[in-house]
């Protein structure tokens, strides 16, 4: 009932060839990320499994969505992942103190693999036969920008100060405590 | 475009323009100055008022009318994002009066945190407007940035106090479990909106709307129970309910005490008022399904916070346990849909006064930056200061259910709204485990009055009277008023909560 569609027709389409590569990669790479050892590595498989959610917005016709998760997540996080490593001197190489014992990794999988099902379910019984639209009406930025700055301004506002707020926890978490004789002076 | 009432945002605006000012005059002021203290309470008790004068416009707008919770909320900036109804006007009194008693009531540990105290107190503002913005968003989406917007300056908050060991820790701890709670709650209201086609829950095209243009069968209804199933997780998460609680003893005992009310009591209200958002205001037709979960949640929260509290030696840790059984005293009453929300108001207004006097007590027995509240700074605290001892016990009785304070007039509530639902067991298991709560509570006040206290040598144990600094006193005072005031005659609240949806 699901896949009503038959594999010469669903072959037949370029789209679908496209969406199966970047598919495949995308769930080895995700995969990799947790399993790899390293965590450099993690960071790179990372970018692969990012830059194919991003292709795949692309093939939705969300062209701006796709370019803002190239620059915001591949660009800019994943950059920061790697300064982050960098600057507190983790340790480059492969890190074996990392694995969990083997009960903490099987009930992982296990609570992973029951939330996958879950999930997976839900999307197959909701959208499993349900064909493509024949074309797909690119998304056009201009909209976009319309709805966060008529509809979406309050919460547009809001991300502002969410970044206030993480700012100012940055700043506190980072910046040197005072000594412990200015603590008894303060006190 | 329609005019912009500024009404509904006011309290938020406030207190993001108290945020900022807080924070340039800590630049631009001398360093022993801290006139800005002053502003950050200010802004608190303007957002309190204006949270007040919310309820009163609406009371003057709907005369006479009855509406459903559905229905309500005249006044509102682009409907589709905000609302203000009583339920979100009521939140706002209790959201900003808890942060402004949690406020004054630690002002020692604005004091000792120096230069920082600015960033504290700024970081309290945001977290208070972000508490109530989960609570006035129509809008999934807004929803979610409340949450984060509090969220995050929480997770500061509870890492504040850096000196003390357990405080990094408690931060670490609380960041990770808690960002991942978002995630999930997050993927929840994707999931909501592959089903219905909605992140709005009223207005035109909103998820209610969706669910009267299709009563009889809604297509995808497994995606959107599995999303409403992440969104409850991810708000179960928050409000420490069972079996998403871990998290909460060690970031109450890790994090300073005087940072910890804000943390237990804000969000609890908060939590527990978008929760009842979510399900009553936009899938009040889907009780059915959602209703076997949440009694679900509120026995294992009883069961384990009650167990839990028992064998722990530790005031915070102890709270910390209570606070989850009291998570699931308030959710048991969710059962009973829309009607349920006048015990759950009752119950979280009565309970959130009592949790922020209880660790005020806390921060003053055990120090303001301390993590650990061992039981024997508390022995014989009768002895060193009655005033604060009294107040104490008036805290724990009320917690406990005792008649003649404010907590048994709440558990009344929930158990009669959740019996009226026909959830029987619930209201026995209740019944059973605040009875053994009482162990826990009593345990503390004998503790205070009968027994003698311990001369430790060791450094920090305080033996001496503790000092009624700053506003403590008259925060523990108005806290332990209230208990025993709606205790008493709980009348007057009873009738206003009647109105709070």
């Amino acid at each position: 009932m699901f896949f009503a569609v038959t594999v010469g027709d669903w072959l037949g389409e370029v789209e679908n060839w496209v969406f199966a590569v970047l598919a495949i990669a995308m769930v080895y790479a995700a995969i990799r990320v947790v399993t790899t050892k390293n965590v450099v590595h993690a960071a790179l498989f990372l970018v692969i499994a990012l830059g194919g959610s991003a292709a795949i917005f692309l093939l939705l016709g969300a062209e701006f969505v796709a370019w803002t998760v190239v620059m915001v997540y591949i660009g800019a996080v994943i950059v920061l992942f790697l300064f982050g490593i960098m600057i507190t001197r983790a340790p480059l190489g492969y890190e074996t103190k990392l694995s969990h014992p083997r009960r903490v990794r099987i009930g992982a999988a296990l609570a992973s693999g029951a939330l996958f099902l879950l999930i997976g379910g839900a999307m197959l019984d909701a959208f499993g036969d349900d064909p493509v639209p024949a074309a797909i009406d690119p998304t056009r930025t201009s909209d976009i920008g319309q709805s966060i700055f008529e509809r979406f301004v309050i919460p547009f506002e809001v991300v502002s100060f969410v970044l206030l707020a993480a700012l100012i926890g940055g700043i506190v978490i980072a910046r040197q405590d005072p000594t412990v004789e200015e603590e008894e002076v303060l006190q | 475009m329609e005019n912009i009432a500024f009404l509904p945002i006011g309290p938020e605006v406030i207190l993001l323009i108290g945020a900022v000012i807080v924070l340039m005059a800590a630049v631009t002021l001398d360093q022993d100055r801290r006139d800005w203290g002053v502003v950050g309470a200010i802004a608190l008790l303007v957002a309190f008022l204006l949270s007040w004068a919310q309820w009163l416009r609406l009371d003057y707008l709907e005369r006479g009318q009855e509406l459903a919770f559905s229905a309500r909320g005249v006044e509102s900036i682009h409907m589709p994002m905000v609302v203000m109804d009583r339920f979100s006007a009521f939140a706002g009194v209790l959201i900003f009066l808890i942060a402004f008693l949690a406020l004054v009531g630690n002002w020692g540990l604005v004091k000792t945190l120096g230069k920082r105290g600015a960033e504290y107190v700024a970081l309290v503002l945001l977290a208070a407007a972000g508490l109530h913005m989960m609570v006035i968003s129509s809008n999934l989406i807004l929803l979610f940035m409340g949450l984060e917007t509090a969220s995050i300056a929480l997770y500061v908050i509870a890492g504040f106090a850096r000196v003390e060991r357990n405080s990094d820790e408690s931060a670490l701890k609380y960041f990770l479990l808690g960002s991942f709670a978002s995630a999930i709650f997050l993927y929840g209201i994707a999931l909501v909106y592959a089903g219905t086609g909605s992140i709005s829950i009223y207005g035109s095209g909103g998820i209610l709307a969706f669910f009267s243009s299709q009563p009889v069968a809604v297509l995808e209804v497994g995606i959107l129970l599995t999303g409403i199933a992440l969104m409850i997780v991810g708000l179960a998460f928050k409000v420490s309910a069972a079996p998403f609680h871990q998290w909460a003893p060690d970031v109450y005992q890790g994090a300073a005490s005087g940072s910890v009310s804000l943390m237990a009591a804000g969000v609890k209200v908060a939590g527990i008022a978008a929760l009842a958002r979510v399900l009553m205001g936009a899938f009040p037709s889907r009780i059915d399904d959602w209703a076997p979960i949440i009694a679900l949640l509120a026995l294992l929260s009883i069961i384990v916070g009650t167990v839990g509290a028992i064998g722990q030696g530790d005031v915070k840790r102890m709270l910390a346990y209570s606070g989850v059984a009291h998570a699931g005293f308030m959710l048991s009453a969710f059962v009973a849909g829309v009607g349920g929300i006048p015990s759950i108001w009752f119950y979280l207004a009565t309970y959130a006064v009592q949790l922020v006097g209880a660790f005020t007590v806390v921060s003053l027995v055990s120090g303001v930056r301390s993590g650990a509240s061992p039981f024997d700074q508390y022995k014989g605290l009768f002895e060193r200061s009655p005033w604060v001892a009294m107040a104490m016990a008036t805290f724990m009785l009320g917690m406990g259910g005792i008649p003649f304070f404010a907590g048994f007039v709440g558990k009344v509530g929930v158990f009669g709204a959740a019996m009226s639902a026909g959830y029987t067991w619930l209201v026995a298991a209740g019944l059973i485990a605040s009875i053994a709560g009482l162990f826990f509570y009593l345990r503390i006040v004998v503790l205070m009055f009968f027994e003698a206290p311990v001369m430790a040598e060791a450094p920090g144990t305080a033996t001496a009277a503790p000092r009624l600094a700053g506003g403590a006193g008259f925060v523990i005072a108005l806290t332990a008023g209230l208990t025993i005031l709606f205790g008493i005659i709980p009348w007057p609240l009873l009738n206003i909560v009647k109105n709070a949806l």
